[in-house]
This record gives structure tokens, C-alpha cells and sequence, in this order.
């Protein structure tokens, strides 16, 4: 492919030169979203945590399993999502504004690793098989090879933003970090975290993923405005065959996603198995499909639409019909 | 490879060791809440945008004026977030017990400090959701 002309008038470049003065904000999203992300500033130790653990207690040895894989996993990809915009966003975005909400996105995703901390320093969890797993369990190390492939490629010398090859480097790994990693896999994690609260379970704990979930709801839409105005200021990144790649990412790490939650409840919880999470999954992918401009690939209904309580909804009432229901899917329409 | 699984025998080993050290990475402490703290989230409290504000209503130091006056706030989500504050007391859950949306009844309906007699009057609340939530609730307590 050839080379495009200079981007430092649009939102990508070294950023070195260009980002130095706020103002005009030229890209007013990413202000609103800034301020939005201050003003939702938490510590995760106003959550009184120590107050569930007659509820760990009285959990199963399957919902501990759960529990400690979502830590598991949560806890390194937090960090993994810092490398992500350290090494593969940062450096080639030029908007003050954006550098901006990054650096509080930065802030966050240590903030919600400490969290996970404090989750593993009150509960009795075997903290060693916590770290572990996220090395010997080959689904769960399987997720995090597909990040790290791309996050590598963002710090290598051979790439050059300017090229359509280099935009398109930095939109891959977007995909994989915000939209996929951030977008999917942690919301489909968030699911099965809640799911403890509405058994009246973990109340606390509820809480702070509440607090994590919403931070994590900016971040995508800051993710995805980002790609969305990247593919709107070069027309040369979009072609054909780099949307079928785009969108084979995502139905990738859909079956990623999928084996993953089998490992995580091999017998399934009450109320919860591997199938009604992963139905969850490819809702989220439809829906992150659409947000980039692709046709849904599932059609299925959400399963979960309680889990709409993150966003300003309560939907508790279908959880438990689900659990009536067998697992049954909701098919009505989606709130 | 990706770089956890670079982890040599002697990562492993120190990974294991750390494990049995029982001390804390943190202290896990926030910064004292100051004056000027409480200013802050009284500012956001009376931001235009209803997602500043919500963010105030949910805050874990708001100031127990600002909260109540947050409890009249004309858009829903503000509302919503004020119900689900885990540090929201009891008399302000009864006063929002009679919120105009059900959304924001089904969170007071589920919140640790609701008090009984509110509950019961949600029971038989108009909203059908809201009195499924609050069986809900009753039963799995």
C-alpha cells in the first residue's frame, strides 16, 4: 500500500509536537467524556468488601471456581489494557483532549487492578492459583496471546502512522483492546461478577464492579469514537478486505470468549451456565458489531437484560425467570 | 508466546513466595475527605449535565443536603443513581420510595437500608416489576 499524506492536521500523528495546547478542542467528545471520567473518581476501599464474606462463605466450591477465575483474569488485563494505550494509542494520537481522557483512562485501569487486590486481599482466595491460571488455563492465556500480538506490532520501529498500513496497525489494535478486550470480554466477566448480586450474593462486591463497569462503559465509547474518527479522517484505511479482517477479529474472539467460559463454570451456578453466558457474548458482539458499522452476526436476543442495571436500569425480575425458565432465553425485545 | 507465559522457574518461585507473604500491596487508603472534597462533589452536584450529576448522587461523601436535594432532580438517571448509593440512608430511601419512576422504586425496593415498612409498601406498589423485585428480594432473604 502506499504512503498517505502528513495526518498531523487530524487525530493521529506522533502526538509529540501536536498535542501541547488544549485549546480549540477539536474533538469535543473526548472533553465531555474527560470530564464525565473525573467526576465518576472512586477508591476502591469505600467499598466495605469484608462485609460479604459470610456470603464467600456460604458459596459454593463452583461459585469460588467462578470467583477466582474472574479475578484471575481481571486482574492482568487491567495492566494489559495499560500497555495497550501506553505503547499503541498514546504515542500516535495527537489531540491534547484525547491525551487527556487517556491519561484518566490510565489512572482507572489501576485503579480497578487495585481493586481486584483488595477483592483478593478480604476473600480467602488462593492467591497463587489466582496468578496462575492466567498462565496455565489455555483458554484464558489463549485471550491474553491475541492481545499481546497486537500491542507488539504498536512498538515496533517498522511501523509509521502515516501509512495506511500504520492507521490500520493502530485501529487493529484498538479493536483488540477496546472493543474486543474491553468491550466483550470484560462485559461478558461483569455479567458473571453481577450475577452473584442478583442472588442477593456479594452485595459489596457488586458494588465496586458497578463502579469499575461504569468507568469501562466510557472507555469504549471513548474507544470507539476514536476509531470511528480515525476511519472518518482516512478513507484509505477502510478498504474491503481490512473490514472482513476487522470483523473476523471480533467473531474470533467470540469463540475465544466461548471456550474460555466453559473452563470458568464447568458445571455451572445457579442461575448461571456456560451457554447463557455465552449467548450473552454474542449479543455484545452484535452490538459492538453495529457500533462499527457491521451487520450483526448472532441475532440473539440479550439473555441478561438485567444487566442493563450498568448502565441506569434495573431488570432483576428476568434474571430470575431465567433461572425458572432453565436458563431460558428471553427473546422479548431488548431494552 | 505472550509475555505471561514468559514467566522463567524463578519468576514462578517468587511468585510463590509472595503468595505466602501475607502482607498487602497496599494500604488500600483514599485521600482524606476534605472541605474542598465536599465542594467538589457539591459543584458536580449542580452541573447541567445529568451525567455529572449522577456521578454526585452516587458519590460515596456527598453531603446529605446535596443528596436530598438530588432526590428532586427532574432526570431519571440522577435518581436512579441516588437510589442505588449504597450510603443513601433510610429516610431518604422512604422519600424515594415515592418517586414517580418505577425504575428508581425497584432500586430503593433492593437497597440494604430500605426499611421494612417501605418495602412492604412497595409490595403493593402500581408497577408490576417493582412488586416482583420486592418478592424477589423478600424471598431471598
Amino acid at each position: 500500500m502506499t504512503d498517505t499524506t502528513e495526518t498531523s492536521t487530524g487525530i493521529l500523528g506522533t502526538g509529540i509536537r501536536e498535542g501541547l495546547l488544549l485549546k480549540p478542542v477539536t474533538y469535543p467528545w473526548a472533553m465531555e467524556l474527560y470530564d464525565q471520567a473525573v467526576a465518576n473518581t472512586w477508591f476502591p476501599n469505600e467499598v466495605q468488601l469484608g462485609e460479604d464474606l459470610g456470603d464467600f462463605d456460604r458459596m459454593s466450591e463452583d461459585e469460588r471456581h467462578a470467583l477466582t477465575f474472574l479475578m484471575s483474569y481481571f486482574n492482568p488485563n487491567e495492566l494489559l489494557v495499560n500497555k495497550a494505550l501506553a505503547f499503541g494509542v498514546y504515542p500516535y494520537v495527537n489531540a491534547a483532549e484525547c491525551h487527556l481522557y487517556l491519561a484518566k483512562q490510565m489512572w482507572e485501569e489501576a485503579n480497578h487492578c487495585m481493586s481486584f487486590e483488595y477483592v483478593l486481599e478480604t476473600f480467602p482466595i488462593d492467591r497463587e492459583a489466582a496468578y496462575n491460571s492466567h498462565v496455565e488455563v489455555p483458554s484464558m492465556a489463549a485471550k491474553e496471546e491475541f492481545e499481546v500480538r497486537f500491542i507488539r506490532r504498536m512498538t515496533e520501529q517498522t511501523l509509521d502512522i502515516s501509512t495506511t498500513e500504520g492507521k490500520q496497525d493502530f485501529v487493529r489494535n484498538l479493536v483488540a483492546y477496546n472493543v474486543i478486550l474491553e468491550g466483550i470480554w470484560f462485559y461478558s466477566g461483569f455479567m458473571v461478577a453481577l450475577s452473584f448480586r442478583q442472588r442477593n450474593l456479594l452485595r459489596n462486591f457488586g458494588s465496586l464492579i458497578d463502579w469499575i463497569v461504569r468507568d469501562e462503559s466510557l472507555h469504549l465509547k471513548f474507544g470507539i469514537n476514536l476509531i470511528l474518527t480515525v476511519l472518518d479522517e482516512n478513507p484509505d484505511v477502510a478498504t474491503p478486505a481490512f473490514a472482513d479482517e476487522i470483523r473476523g477479529m471480533i467473531l474470533h474472539a467470540v469463540e475465544m470468549e466461548e471456550a474460555y467460559n466453559r473452563d470458568m463454570l464447568p458445571n455451572g451456578i445457579l442461575g448461571l451456565n456456560a451457554d447463557y453466558i455465552n449467548t450473552y457474548v454474542r449479543y455484545l458482539a452484535d452490538r459492538r458489531l453495529e457500533e462499527l458499522g457491521f451487520e450483526p452476526e448472532y441475532g440473539v436476543a440479550n439473555p441478561a437484560k438485567w444487566m442493563a442495571a450498568a448502565n441506569d436500569t434495573l431488570q432483576l425480575v428476568n434474571f430470575f425467570e431465567s433461572i425458572n425458565t432453565s436458563y431460558e432465553v428471553n427473546t422479548r425485545a431488548d431494552s | 508466546m505472550s509475555c505471561v507465559t514468559f514467566l522463567t522457574d524463578e519468576q514462578r518461585r517468587r511468585l510463590h513466595l509472595a503468595a505466602l507473604d501475607g502482607s498487602p500491596v497496599s494500604t488500600f487508603r483514599s485521600p482524606e475527605v476534605t472541605e474542598s472534597t465536599l465542594r467538589r462533589i457539591a459543584a458536580l452536584g449542580q452541573d447541567p449535565r445529568p451525567g455529572i450529576r449522577a456521578s454526585a448522587a452516587a458519590h460515596r461523601h456527598a453531603p446529605q443536603d446535596l443528596l436530598h436535594l438530588l432526590a428532586e432532580d427532574p432526570d431519571t438517571r440522577v435518581r436512579v443513581a441516588l437510589a442505588r448509593n449504597a450510603w443513601v440512608g433510610a429516610d431518604l430511601l422512604g422519600r424515594l420510595a415515592g418517586d414517580a419512576a418505577p425504575a428508581v422504586r425497584q432500586w430503593v425496593a433492593v437497597h440494604t437500608s430500605t426499611t421494612p415498612a417501605v418495602r412492604d409498601r412497595l409490595a403493593q406498589d402500581d408497577d408490576a416489576q417493582v412488586r416482583a423485585v420486592v418478592a424477589m428480594v423478600t424471598s431471598s432473604r
